[in-house]
């Protein structure tokens, strides 16, 4: 197929955002945020909720700053090239790529568990994989418009469900479902407002990120926006907005119908709350609601996933094959398409702790390092250097706050996922050591490494002559 | 498609959609704030301050943290889009002519 390199389809408005946002994220609200319940109580859970919510907040604060002024559809990846350099844009390239292929092999999984279920079957289980990542791949490769409006759509309807159930519990009336002392006190009377005592709360964090895992994303739809100065500030801190109230209508509607034992060990909590309700259109629609969540996760993600790869193909950090847009759709088709049998393999893997732990400590990392990115931005290039449009408020509070939650998460993590951790920490530092023996090479020979013509850093006036790949790229 | 409109006409459209992007926002963090105010209004009075001292001030501190950086942020989120509003929607009302 002829193929050649232009820009990426300029269509997307700030719902889209929204979508992309919402749609990766709100999958957590559905599964995997209760056994923050198991780990620490339920007063450790809303605690977890509020604390990562604050996390995310900053992350979401700082993104949108730099996603502004720097729309390009890497994200992270391209704001780190720029501010600190390759390696760092390098590494967070990586493990923005693994952390969305293992979220949505991680949804697919779901979906094939919960397919599997309902025919009571375990034949389909790897056939509802197979077929969920490769129809939402092929949404993917018709082209970005496509797969967010329907995103749109299917992570609206999931979040209305979320409301369903909240009303339906009638929480504000005398007749309420709801058991309003389960949050202190168990079903048989123990108290379990702290079961594990203070140290729960930090244990609870680490599953605290469900609640939010993957909102940046969001940002990573800037070069494809119309307006990007309107869309990624508009759609993500919309987005944002969005899943602190699903969250906490979440937490409050399933601790107050459901025993925190049961709910800790739930496999789908707000199915679950929708069972102890008795009522079966809440039961239906909280299905629905959990089937849609999983779909725009996993189609969220295969859009940010190619972005991201697409981006480091761009510029040579890997193979520059990958860096093809379909003639005709305008997609980074190829990108699309590598995703496919990656979400498949760790999808047949079956392990969905372990793919998610992964996914996690990819995040962290990133998160890590986009902080960091933060801070150089605003003394590199002060307020007024640069057309930055959004502004984030308090700068630095956002940055620090980010960097001391994303340390605060890595020891809870550490404390529930060791190895994983470690595993993770040793594979990127295999991929730094990879970039630097071989990578940098072609990367140099590329002479591109600048996406933004900005001027030359407040703070570092000689730094475009320690960079010669820039001059050969003028 | 971009609609031509000039003069008052045009100033009043962008005003429209400014205060309907900030309305949208505006839902969702009182929203927010609503579902904050529930948890602190159902959940605190139940603990037990004695034999938890502290953790009634720590859930309601963890909320209005929450509360007021994403506030902060909204408030950051309509000065960007007031002030730069005759770019910001050039894809709805199109250029000044």
């Amino acid at each position: 197929m002829a193929e050649e390199k232009v820009e990426l389809h300029k269509v997307l408005r700030p719902f889209h955002v929204w979508a992309l946002g919402v749609g990766i994220v709100l999958v957590g609200e559905f599964m995997g945020w209760n056994f923050t319940v198991a780990k620490g109580g339920p007063i450790a859970s809303i605690l977890a909720c509020w604390i990562i919510g604050i996390l995310y907040i900053t992350l979401v604060l700082v993104c949108t700053e730099m996603g502004s002024a720097m729309p390009k559809a890497g994200g992270p990846y391209e704001w780190t090239k720029q501010v600190v350099g390759p390696l760092a844009a390098w590494i967070v390239g990586v493990a923005i790529v693994l952390e969305y292929i293992m979220l949505e092999a991680a949804d697919s999984l779901v979906i094939g568990a919960i397919m599997e279920d309902i025919s009571g079957g375990s034949s389909i289980f790897f056939c509802w994989v197979l077929l969920t990542v490769a129809v939402l791949s092929f949404l993917n490769y018709r082209g970005v418009y496509l797969a967010l409006t329907t995103n749109f759509i299917i992570t609206f309807i999931a979040f209305v469900t979320i409301f369903i159930i909240f009303f339906a519990t009638k929480p504000l009336t005398e007749g309420t479902l709801l058991d309003m002392s389960l949050p202190v006190r168990s079903e048989d009377g123990y108290d379990v407002t702290l079961p594990y005592g203070w140290i729960g709360i930090l244990a609870a964090l680490q599953y605290g990120l469900w609640y939010y895992l993957g909102i940046e994303g969001a940002t990573m739809a800037a070069e494809e926006c119309r307006v990007p100065a309107r869309a990624v500030p508009l759609g993500t801190i919309a987005g944002m907005l969005t899943l602190l109230v699903a969250a906490t209508v979440t937490w409050f509607v399933c601790t107050h119908l459901v025993d925190w034992m049961t709910l800790g060990s739930s496999a789908y909590p707000l199915y679950d709350a929708a069972r102890a309700t008795g009522l079966l259109p809440i039961m239906a629609a909280l299905f629905i609601g959990t089937v849609l969540s999983c779909l725009a996760s996993a189609n969220g993600c295969i859009n940010d996933a190619s972005r991201s790869w697409f981006s480091m193909a761009r510029v040579g950090f890997v193979n520059e094959w990958w860096a093809a847009v379909h003639p005709k759709y305008k997609t980074p088709y190829r990108a699309v398409l590598l995703t496919m049998p990656l979400a498949i393999a760790f999808g047949f893997s079956g392990l969905l702790d372990q793919v998610i732990a992964f996914s996690i400590a990819s995040a962290l990392v990133c998160y890590s390092i986009v902080a960091v990115t933060m801070i150089l931005f605003r003394r590199r290039w002060p307020i007024g250097s640069i057309n930055r449009e959004y502004i984030s408020p308090w700068h630095p509070l956002p940055a620090l706050l980010l960097l001391i939650l994303t340390f605060l998460a890595m020891t809870a993590f550490y404390f529930g996922y060791a190895i994983n951790f470690v595993a993770a920490l040793i594979f990127y530092i295999v991929c730094a050591m990879y970039y630097l023996l071989y990578s940098r090479k072609r990367v140099r020979r590329h002479g591109e490494i600048f996406a933004f013509d900005f001027p030359v850093p407040a703070d570092k006036p000689y730094i475009k002559d320690r960079r010669p790949w820039k001059k050969g790229g003028e | 498609m971009t609609q031509k409109l000039t003069g008052e006409a045009r100033r009043q459209k962008l005003r429209r959609m400014v205060l309907l992007d900030s309305l949208v926002v505006l839902v969702l963090g009182i929203l927010l704030w609503s579902n904050l105010a529930l948890v602190w209004v159902t959940t605190t009075p139940i603990i037990d301050s004695t034999k938890y001292p502290m953790l009634r001030e720590f859930v309601i501190i963890a909320g209005l943290v929450e509360g007021i950086i994403i506030t902060a942020g909204l408030v950051a989120l309509y000065m960007h889009l007031s002030k730069n509003r005759e770019r910001l929607y050039v894809d709805i009302v199109g250029e000044e002519s």
